[in-house]
């Protein structure tokens, strides 16, 4: 059973197998529900959303063509999903998505210091206070293993874009550990 | 020498540099150490968003789903049955009523000329057998009782049906 494919598992729930889509649930809740989570910073309203999502999947999977991959298509509903709930929250939320020009200002989101803190703590740290568009696209491409291609085409923005947003991170990432003197310890 | 933008650092880390531009870079960072720091330091951080860890929702996740998905295809397979009962009520009433107007029809047209008599009789016959307590049921005081059960089913279905779609929506 674990070795089916997304494609296989969806052919067998068209077929009437409710039960398999159980598999699809285990294989993506787990990387689905903490980029929801940096997304929305709130763990019951990720968990809430993506029941949602995969309800919606659910529901839509006949409309689903094998020629297409499942990841891509389900990110794709959990990305809009996501920013359907944020818009609806506060105009706050608005200002930090409109923008792709604005430099991201760590020491501005990261208001108070952790003493000893080791990178990957300190990473993920930045990860959850980042706004939704960095932290999204941080984790399709990290965590969900999506290429740049892909992130394109869930977030509709293009390809040039992604990687801009990928690099601006990730220097900005670099600038403030550099200046914390965190390297020293994993060089 | 000019030193190496944060976008071909980047590039170099995402192997997207042409072969050309590669011995570029190497070169330069032999001899650069600000770069080769930098570069360093942007590997660390691509490397830890590299171990990004995958954690799970609540342990009854998928369970709490699933129930949720099966409740759905219940209540559709629920509503499909019960839009069959209510359609067939509604026939069957529907036949009793034509039933009725054509034995209340037959009655006054018995004496037809050009229907035999002997036919005529025949067909009473069976519509007395088949549809006596029909008859029964169809006194005006019967009617009455009928059309408000009939009523009585419809409203019940249409509430009913309000009921499924709107617990439908909620999920
Ligand atoms: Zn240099």
């Amino acid at each position: 059973m674990i070795n089916l494919t997304d494609n296989e598992i969806i052919d067998s729930v068209k077929k009437g197998n409710t039960a398999d889509f159980a598999l699809l649930v285990d294989r993506y809740k787990n990387k689905a529900f903490p980029m929801l989570k940096r997304m929305l910073k709130n763990e019951q309203e990720a968990e809430e959303v993506l029941q949602d999502c995969f309800l919606k999947s659910f529901q839509s999977i006949n409309g689903f063509r094998a020629e297409s991959k499942f990841s891509t298509w389900f990110y794709k509903i959990v990305y809009n999903t996501a920013l359907t709930k944020l818009s609806g929250q506060k105009r706050k939320t608005e200002n930090e998505m409109a923008s792709l020009e604005d430099e991201i200002n760590l020491a501005d989101i990261l208001n108070n210091e952790v003493e000893n803190e080791d990178l990957s703590a300190l990473i993920t740290r930045i990860l959850e206070a980042l706004p939704a568009k960095y932290s999204s696209i941080l984790d399709m491409f990290y965590l969900c293993g999506m290429s740049c291609e892909e992130i394109s085409g869930v977030a509709g923005i293009t390809v040039q874009n992604v990687k801009v947003i990928l690099h601006r991170a990730r220097n900005s990432f670099r600038e403030y550990v550099e200046e914390k003197n965190l390297m020293k310890e994993i060089l | 020498m000019n030193c190496l933008s944060d976008d071909i650092l980047n590039n170099y880390i995402d192997n997207e540099r042409g072969i050309a531009e590669l011995n570029f870079i190497e070169e330069h960072l032999k001899t650069c150490t600000v770069c080769k720091n930098k570069l360093n330091n942007l590997q660390a951080v691509h490397l830890s968003l590299q171990k990004i860890e995958e954690y799970s929702p609540s342990e009854e996740f998928t369970a709490v789903f699933m129930r949720k998905i099966g409740k759905s295809t219940i209540n559709r397979k629920n509503q499909e049955r019960f839009f069959a009962f209510v359609l067939s009520t509604i026939i069957i009433v529907f036949i009793l009523i034509v039933a009725y107007l054509i034995w209340a029809f037959g009655d006054t047209t018995a004496s037809e000329p050009k229907i035999s008599i002997d036919f005529m009789g025949i067909l009473t016959l069976y519509y007395n057998a088949l549809f006596g307590w029909v008859k029964e049921l169809l006194v005006k005081q019967n009617f009455a009782f009928m059309g408000s059960v009939f009523s009585l089913i419809i409203l019940a279905s249409g509430y009913y049906f309000y009921e499924t779609r709107k617990a439908y929506k909620k999920l």
